[in-house]
């Protein structure tokens, strides 16, 4: 039992002394029992602050230390740091959160908040006498990732991640890699095509020997933990098993045609199909929920058809997981600003589609017409208001202004006598990209802005369309512009992808997008340990920040499986076995099946508890009749302790 | 010549830097982290609270910089100049100036009694000059290492630190250092300056006391705030009226940058909301011409702002003039909404001031700079961190203008991109 106990509470810098009294604090609980110093200061975590930690552990020979300050999210590692190097074990240190409970809770009333902070003080004091030195748990780590998603965010990953030495699987659902970005015509800043960046990024993917790409697979099933994760996948037949020099012809020859997605259905496909030329892999598909099995292309292919082709699942085991499932464009009302309603009213990755498709005219079509004017609506499915109980997508997408107005120099550099109306809110191409924006006002863009109260009305004026807007740069003056084509700028929304998500136990942040643990410190990091997310899952982004995260993401990964063994906080149960009656009560509320039976030396069979396994929630803790299973970092005894300390009277 | 080596050298200690140098570190690297400056910790750790979810930046840097500087594969060393970076076949040679403190760092205990015996006051430039500072000093609170210097430019020699100093720490006859370091691979992660705008003469050109740049503002409402309070300058009274300008030499073809810098309308409605939580009833405007909040929980944060009672006008601010008896502003504004000119009285103004380069020195940094001054990057396509040189990576806001999130996923992509450079596996 700790007997030389030192406190250290915490100003924050104010965010806790203007409110809790510190003094006061430090003053209260000196002569409590086990107390031998006890101090407050301005940053706690700052070094002169942690260093006076370390030398009063050496001086008075402490051996528990309190401190007071914000939460323990914050700072508890640094803190358990600070007393390690002091030589303390740093399981002997409890950290007392008077910032978020306190200070902050209670900034209307500085007196009742000391009192508080006084009995929360208190509280560490006991748990901090009552606590015994535990080490870490250590377990080896398997050098393997998994990468779900086969985005350029996917591949990114797997390609820093392959050439550090670790071995990838990569995951994709759909049968071809490359994401949504193989879909744009002319990528910003360089002007190139999405495929060449897709064709890029393969090219080197192919040259590496130890990722292993799985297309037409998915998650099935997802167990274990930081460094030694088991993951089931299930790999979806493609009926096409080999290469083959006719298959152009094969595909040709396929009778069946449907909507191309690729292409949001502005091309066809067969139902044997490559969805746009250097498509990864270059292995044709067949889409059985269309073929009727005819048999024309395996009069071409042979036996690289393979009809009986089953689903096979494949178990793998992997130290780190990387999420990087990407984004779906926003889906129009049908009605909204005309969507579905007319037919030349589409969205922005439709047009991107129409422009890569025609790249090679020199004129837009459209059904067959030349497109002479355009109006972008901006803003379509982001940044909406609220008006009722309904969910809506109240961010801003932060890809589309840069991309749109970058779309309106490259459509003026490759059309003459073009007209182009931007109708905005804000123009929000941040960063350098305000050259963009800068040169298709150069270049003779036009730029409305509109007040999303009022947003523009689309209806048809013959074989055109014909947009009414108040435009707020002129004094709320009422403008019709007729135009041939309406493009809706729309923004990004979280994937539909609930399998995978239930799976994984994906945290899900209010907008929908994959949830970091830190906003601005651990961007890529979730509060899975283990599990990461790069690209566009965990938010709008465009390709180059989407790169950025899936490097960042990777060397997280890396820093988890280089090493042989790591070490995991000795949070999780443990049972005496001599108080056990195996009324096995805690094996059935144990969420993880961590507790079995197992046979102790002349005790005979008792429960025991898989460390590895065990993820600390204390279910278990409660139903034990007996008191036999307790938390290795909160026992029964410890909260009898604090419960009685925080009652006190002061 | 002192020589050190390493795998990496991680040029500025910002958190850019920081975080370069803890996932290098976590992978098993070597790292020498060098900062020109006497602290590391780069403009975060002088923030007050960060956008969009309010929490304060000591409590979120300090412990970066703690792990930093106790991480047995990081050295750091501060307040030096860069001499020369040079490469050869597979290494990097960089030499520094360790400039002389005056102040023996292994001795000295950051108790700050030197500081108050000290009988010269200069302005603070950590507090934006707003309050002075003494010749001997230790930059911030929670400055690393937190040990005092001697500004000699403004030292008169009076002995008083001397002898007041507990351990002996003050060394007059330090000289400067040269260091040699040998590495593997390099990142700059030197960050940002405010624009100067003191050529701004239309909106005072820094003549009028109760105009303030966005960073003395933050330094207001900063935790640790000079004044104790917000206050304006002329005569310590509590504004009741503050008006707030964006894009302040940020797109303006005329005069500052063409580009836009990317944090201020964030930071401006951080303010805002900070200000409004402690003057209850104080009136704030913010004038503007493109609200840009688009990264992850902005736009909410910009909406809540709205709510709260922040008044969002848009227009141009044409010029600022000081009435000379009260020290209040008239701002000249043409209203977009209204397409009428304004003037408006306000007792304070904060000037949404951009953000430019700290290097532009191409030569000494050899990789090669964009037209703003900012590193280029190379292969922006498909690798973000990449530079001119094979080996150079670039970190943070050295590469153009970022918030935190961005600054610190770049930083860890740059790390990644060293270590794969000193593996070259492929
Ligand atoms: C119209 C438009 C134009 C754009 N123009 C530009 C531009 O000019 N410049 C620019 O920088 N950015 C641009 N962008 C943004 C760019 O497209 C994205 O930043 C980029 O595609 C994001 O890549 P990602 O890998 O995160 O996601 P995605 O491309 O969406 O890839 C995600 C991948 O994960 C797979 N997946 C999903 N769920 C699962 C699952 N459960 N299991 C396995 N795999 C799964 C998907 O099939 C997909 O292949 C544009 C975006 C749009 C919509
Ligand atoms: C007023 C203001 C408020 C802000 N508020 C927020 C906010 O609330 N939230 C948010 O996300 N972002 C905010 N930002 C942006 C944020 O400050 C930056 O994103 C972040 O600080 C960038 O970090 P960095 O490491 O890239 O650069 P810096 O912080 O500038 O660090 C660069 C470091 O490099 C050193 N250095 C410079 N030159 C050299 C050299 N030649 N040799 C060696 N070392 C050198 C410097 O001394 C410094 O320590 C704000 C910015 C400003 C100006
Ligand atoms: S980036 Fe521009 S178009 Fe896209 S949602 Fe934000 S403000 Fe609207
Ligand atoms: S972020 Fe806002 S204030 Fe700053 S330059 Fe860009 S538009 Fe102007």
């Amino acid at each position: 039992m700790a007997k030389r106990i030192g406190v250290y509470v915490c100003h924050c810098g104010g965010n806790i002394s203007d409110t809790v009294d510190v003094e006061k604090v430090v003053e209260a609980i000196k002569n409590y029992p086990g107390v031998v110093v006890a101090k407050h200061f301005m940053f706690m975590c700052a070094d002169a602050g942690q260093k006076m930690i370390e030398e009063d552990i050496k001086k008075y020979n402490l051996d528990g230390v309190v401190v007071a300050s914000c939460s323990p999210k914050l700072h508890e590692m640094t803190f358990r740091n600070c007393v390690a190097r002091a030589g303390l074990n740093p399981y002997l240190f409890y950290h007392v959160n008077i910032r978020e409970d306190v200070s902050w809770a209670h900034s209307d009333n500085p007196e009742e908040a000391t009192k508080k902070a006084i009995r929360h003080v208190k509280a560490g004091i006991e748990y901090v006498r009552h606590a015994k030195p535990l080490e870490k748990i250590k377990v080896k780590t398997i050098p393997s990732v998994l990468i779900i998603g086969g985005g350029i965010a996917g591949i990114r990953a797997a390609l820093d991640l392959s050439r550090m030495g670790v071995n990838v699987f990569l995951v994709e659902k759909s049968p071809f890699l490359g994401g949504r970005t193989a879909q744009i015509w002319k990528v910003f800043p360089t002007g190139e095509t999405g495929k060449e960046i897709v064709r890029r990024l393969i090219e080197e993917l192919k040259k590496r020997d130890n990722i292993a790409v799985y297309t037409n697979a998915e998650i099935e099933s997802f167990s274990g933990f930081l460094g030694n994760f088991t993951v089931k996948i299930k790999v979806y037949p493609r009926y096409i098993v080999k290469k083959h020099p006719r298959i152009t012809e094969a595909i040709k020859k396929c009778p069946i045609e449907v909507p191309n997605e690729f292409d949001y259905g502005l091309t066809k496909r067969k139902a044997i199909y490559i969805p746009y030329e250097g498509a990864y892999p270059d292995l044709p598909v067949i889409d059985m929920k269309h073929c009727n099995k005819c048999g024309e292309c395996v009069k071409i292919l042979g036996d690289a058809v393979d009809f009986n082709q089953q689903p096979q699942t494949i178990t793998l085991n992997v130290g780190a997981v990387i999420v990087a499932t990407g984004f779906d464009a926003y889906e129009p009302k049908e009605g909204e600003f005309g969507y579905k309603k007319f037919q030349n009213v589409i969205t922005l990755p439709q047009f991107e589609r129409i422009l890569d498709i025609s790249n090679n005219e020199e004129k837009i079509m459209f059904n067959g017409k030349e497109v002479k004017s355009i109006a972008f609506i901006y803003c379509v499915g982001s940044r909406q208001i609220p008006t009722g109980p309904e969910k809506v997508n109240e961010y801003c997408s932060r890809y589309c202004c840069s991309v749109t107005t970058h779309l309106n120099a490259e459509l003026f550099k490759k059309f003459k006598d073009l007209t182009i109306y931007n109708i905005y809110r804000d123009i929000r191409t941040y960063g350098k990209y305000e050259t963009y924006y800068e040169e298709a006002g150069r270049k003779g863009a036009v730029f409305i802005r509109y007040d999303p109260n009022d947003p523009p009305q689309v209806c048809a004026e013959g074989d055109k369309l014909l947009v009414t807007v108040r435009d707020l740069l002129t004094n709320r003056e009422e403008i019709e512009i007729p135009v041939d084509l309406v493009v809706l700028v729309t923004g990004m929304v979280a994937r539909e992808n609930k399998k995978l998500e239930d799976i994984l136990k994906l945290p899900i942040g209010r907008d929908g997008f994959y949830q970091e643990i830190h906003p601005k410190l651990r961007p890529v990091e979730t509060n899975i340990a283990g599990i990461l997310i790069a690209g566009t899952c965990q938010g709008p982004r465009n390709i180059q920040e989407t790169l950025a995260s899936a490097s960042a993401a990777a060397a997280k990964a890396a820093s988890i499986v280089l090493r042989e063994t790591i070490e995991l906080e000795p949070l999780v149960a443990f049972v005496d076995p001599s108080k056990c009656n195996l009324s096995k009560l805690c094996m059935k509320e144990c969420p993880v099946n961590a507790i079995q039976e197992k046979e102790y030396e002349g005790l005979g069979v008792k429960a025991w508890v898989n460390e590895a396994l065990c993820i600390g929630c204390g279910a278990c803790v409660a139903v034990c009749p007996t008191e036999a299973i307790q938390l290795k970092t909160l026992s029964t005894d410890q909260i009898r302790a604090m419960i009685k300390a925080m009652a006190e009277e002061i | 010549m002192n020589k050190l080596a390493c795998d990496v050298v991680v040029i500025g200690g910002g958190i850019a830097g920081i975080q370069a140098s803890l996932d290098l570190a976590n992978m098993n690297y070597k790292v020498i982290l060098l900062d020109s400056g006497p602290s590391i910790g780069g403009k975060m750790i002088l923030l007050s609270k960060t956008f969009p979810t309010l929490d304060c930046a000591s409590c979120i840097a300090t412990p970066r910089m703690a792990e930093s500087t106790h991480h047995p594969n990081i050295k750091i060393l501060t307040y030096l100049q860069i001499v020369s970076i040079d490469k050869h076949d597979s290494s990097f040679e960089i030499k520094i100036l360790k400039k002389p403190r005056y102040v023996d760092e292994s001795k000295c205990i950051g108790c700050g009694r030197c500081s108050e015996v000290c009988p010269v006051e200069v302005p603070n430039e950590y507090e934006g000059g707003l309050v002075p500072r003494k010749a001997i000093y230790i930059p911030f609170p929670n400055s690393l290492p937190n040990v005092a210097l001697i500004d000699k430019e403004n030292c008169i020699k009076c002995g008083a630190c001397e002898r007041v100093c507990p351990v002996k720490a003050i060394d007059r006859n330090q000289k400067q250092e040269e260091v040699l370091i040998e590495a593997k691979a390099v990142i700059i992660a030197t960050g940002i300056d405010l624009i100067d705008y003191s050529k701004k003469i239309e909106y005072g050109g820094g003549k009028y006391v109760n105009v303030l740049s966005s960073y003395q503002f933050e330094r207001i409402l900063n935790a640790t705030h000079p004044y104790g309070h917000i206050l304006r300058p002329s005569d310590g009274k509590i504004p009741r009226n503050i008006g707030y300008v964006l894009c302040v030499g940020s797109r303006d073809l005329n005069w500052g940058v063409k580009y836009c810098s990317a944090v201020c309308c964030m930071y401006s409605i951080k303010h805002a909301i900070m200000a409004l939580h402690h003057l209850h009833d104080a009136e704030i405007t913010i004038y503007y011409m493109d609200i840009r909040t688009y990264g992850k929980g902005f736009e909410e944060f910009y909406n809540r702002a709205v709510k709260e009672g922040v008044k969002f006008v848009r227009g141009k601010v044409a010029k600022i003039e000081e009435d000379p008896e009260t020290k209040d502003l008239f701002v000249y504004l043409e209203n977009f909404d209204t397409g009428k000119v304004e003037i408006r009285r306000h007792d304070l103004v904060v000037l949404a001031v951009g953000i430019v380069p700290t290097i532009n020195d191409s030569a000494l940094f050899k990789a090669k700079l964009n037209v703003y001054g900012f590193i280029e990057r190379k292969l922006i396509d498909v690798d973000p961190a990449s530079t001119s040189i094979d080996g150079i990576f670039v970190a943070g806001t050295a590469a153009g203008p970022m918030d935190i999130p961005d600054t610190i996923t770049s930083a860890s992509a740059a790390a990644m991109k060293a270590a794969l450079y000193i593996e070259r596996k492929g």
